[in-house]
């Protein structure tokens, strides 16, 4: 149990190192492509967690110190803390599952590759790529996700956001603007 | 190790095993919903199948080879590691999303909404197909020759994979 208790307030400690550190960053850098974005952004949560693990190190001694793993043991509490560790791990597996799956379903760049890969002489050019797609039906079928998840609702021909739709704006504004990740889409 | 590891183990198989299945011969409409049942239903079965058959199973923490402590800190490595994971996915939904750019838009719009014709003009896809592009020749999943677009090794087998989790899944191939 002292694991777990660990684990959860020092990343929540390494958070906040990165919100800072992106926070008080005066320029914002500047990349060619989203990817590049990410990766940096990838490698700096690497560095911070890696530069934390001594702290996690550190308050797990201090939590072993009162005893606290003898959780995991045969006391009274013991099973009560298998099963929330059980629940952590099927929850992990979850959240890796519906990425992988928002990636198939979702991805951009994977239809894009399916479109080549099932064209006659499996090369397109851009303009082909386009107008395979269908940007039309690509902005029908997010508005549709959006209407059907109750983010959206429709008002005669407009779009507005309902109090739900709100919130995960206000959400996503925030991250946004204070790790300096720009409009993205 | 059993207890905690393996049996959710165990369940979390079940329950992709469910969902291709659900989503493959059922063809659920509200497919998150189902997903999130499917996923409900497995904790319920771990909750149960724990308290009524694995409550009194006093094994060796990891076989025995390591102490009681050892296995509490890598435990804890692992939801540590995890954090990390979880984190950046976070940053890469709320970054890539093009549902939560368009809701942005809207919301500035404030009270007034906007049309699709609006929206089409203040976020452009045709703009994002370019980024994605560029992305996808810097990742070497795409090659370039003059104006031709293909598919490297790396490309098409990526293209093969998602395509048939696609049609085995029953997703929109128009996302």
């Amino acid at each position: 149990m002292s694991g777990i208790l660990t684990a959860f307030i020092t990343s929540t400690a390494c958070i906040l190192v990165y919100i800072a550190f992106f926070c008080l960053r005066r320029k914002t850098p500047q990349f060619e492509s989203g990817v590049r974005k990410l990766i940096y952004h990838g490698k700096a949560m690497g560095f911070i967690w890696l530069v934390m693990s001594p702290v996690f190190f550190l308050v797990l001694s201090r939590f072993n110190m009162t005893g606290l793993y003898l959780l995991s043991s045969e006391t009274s509490a013991a099973d009560i803390a298998a099963v929330i560790h059980g629940v952590i791990v099927l929850s992990i597996c979850f959240f890796f599952y519906m990425a992988a799956y928002y990636l198939v379903d979702r991805s951009v760049s994977s239809r894009m590759m399916i479109e080549i890969e099932k064209s006659p002489q499996k090369r397109l050019k851009f303009d082909q790529l386009k107008s395979n797609y269908d940007i039309d039906k690509k902005y029908r079928g997010e508005l549709d996700g959006m209407l059907q998840g109750g983010f959206l609702y429709i008002d005669g021909k407009r779009y507005r956001c309902t109090w739900k739709g709100r919130m995960l704006v206000r959400i996503a504004v925030v991250i946004k603007k204070y790790l300096k990740l720009g409009p993205g889409g | 190790m059993f207890k905690v590891i393996i049996a959710p183990l165990i369940c979390f198989l079940g329950f992709i095993i469910a969902h291709a299945l659900v989503f493959h011969h059922l063809h659920p409409q509200r497919r998150f919903r189902a997903t999130v049942c499917i996923m409900s239903a497995s904790v319920i079965c771990y909750a149960l199948v724990f308290w009524f058959i694995l409550k009194n199973y006093r094994g060796q923490p990891l076989g025995g080879i390591f102490s009681l402590k050892s296995v509490d800190a890598l435990a804890g490595l692992f939801i540590y590691v995890f954090f990390l994971a979880f984190y950046y996915q976070l940053l890469v939904l709320f970054d890539r999303s093009v549902s939560i750019r368009m809701m942005i838009d809207i919301d500035r719009s404030g009270e007034k909404g906007l049309t699709l014709e609006e929206l089409k003009s203040s976020y452009s896809l045709e703009g994002k197909f370019r980024d994605e592009v560029r992305d996808m020749l810097f990742l070497s999943r795409f090659r370039q020759e003059g104006d031709y677009l293909y598919n490297t090794p790396k490309g098409s087998f990526h293209a093969r994979v998602f395509d048939f989790l696609r049609r085995y899944l029953n997703l929109a191939t128009n996302r």
